[in-house]
């Protein structure tokens, strides 16, 4: 089992010069329906997962709108925006010499302001490196009164 | 004479009145005894009563049966009405029942128009959604390949970019090939 150590692969300078913007990096994503899959499945790669481009200022709901793209809207029976996406990253705890994983957050696609839709990548703890699991679940669109 | 003569006649009349009770007395215990002028006294009316029971029992049976007729008819009167009144509850129950049964289908006819509207706003919603939705995934793919336009790719697989501190010429020429091309 290689664990990478999470280490930022952007350049400091990048994130000083506005005028550069923050470096995309790469993250892999492993998505599942009603369920969350084990943190050891999502180190050793054991289970399939994409990879989506992201950046450190992003958004949850950037990030699950970017996930969406690649796994519910590619079929017709799943291309709506009730889902609901629970985010978590999991890492390799060099403090603890074990693999480990942290809540991010939560975010429905039809409202970006709903729940931790907002809410930056570089505000969760997440780093470079870490990898994604996400638990996908439909959510119904409450009617404006 | 003739006043001597009328007090004889009186008195034998008198003792004659008298004479009579004394052999009534006699008489009469020996009546009290085994006398039956009380039995045809009865007997007497005995025999009046055998004419009149049959007459008094055929006057019973005359007004029993006018009684029997007369609540016959009272009777089949109550029936009569009490038809009436269930036909008139029937009437009613029915009326009800209709009113009830209308009442019902216009309560379905509005609850599936509310269901009807309530699906049609749901579908205007989730289009009103989905379109949304494809704006902020097509605005992420502009700034996403505006960033591609700033940093340098490595070309192994999987790609990852990266920047210098410096460029170098050739790294600039290229970043400035690449903007000009999405321009």
């Amino acid at each position: 089992m290689n664990f990478t150590s999470s280490r930022s692969q952007s350049p400091v300078s990048s994130e000083s010069d506005p005028a550069v913007g923050p470096c995309p990096f790469l993250i892999q994503v492993y998505h599942q329906f009603h369920t969350r899959n084990h943190i050891l499945d999502v180190l050793e790669d054991v289970v399939p997962s994409i990879e989506i481009y992201g950046w450190i200022n992003m958004s949850l709901y950037e990030l699950a709108v970017f996930i969406a793209e690649k796994t519910l809207f590619q079929q017709d029976d799943t291309k709506h925006p009730e889902w609901m996406l629970q985010f978590r990253f999991v890492f390799h705890d060099q403090i603890k010499g074990r693999p480990s994983s942290r809540e991010m957050g939560t975010v429905c696609l039809h409202n970006p302001k709903l729940f931790q839709g907002s809410k930056l990548l570089k505000v969760t703890g997440m780093k470079c490196g870490d990898r994604v699991d996400v638990c996908i679940k439909p959510n119904k669109i409450r009617l404006r009164k | 004479m003739n006043e001597k003569e009328e007090n004889i006649v009186k008195e034998e009349h008198l003792s004659r009145e008298n004479k009579p009770d004394q052999s009534n007395d006699s008489m009469d215990i020996e009546k009290n005894e085994g006398s039956t002028d009380h039995n045809d006294h009865l007997g007497k009316q005995h025999s009046l009563e055998g004419k009149e029971p049959l007459e008094n029992k055929r006057g019973k049976r005359m007004f029993g049966a006018l009684l029997g007729t007369l609540g016959k008819f009272q009777k089949e009167a109550e029936r009569e009405n009490q038809s009436q009144t269930r036909s008139r509850r029937a009437e009613l129950e029915e009326k009800v029942a209709k009113r009830q049964e209308e009442e019902k289908k216009e309560l379905e006819l509005q609850e599936s128009r509310e269901k009807e509207q309530k699906e049609n706003e749901m579908v205007e919603e989730r289009r009103i959604v989905m379109d949304d939705l494809e704006l902020d995934l097509k605005d992420l793919k502009q700034t996403l390949k505006k960033q591609e336009s700033t940093f340098l790719k490595t070309n192994t697989e999987p790609r990852l970019y990266y920047r210098p501190y410096y460029l170098l010429p050739s790294q600039k020429a290229y970043l400035d090939q690449v903007k000009e091309e999405k321009d």
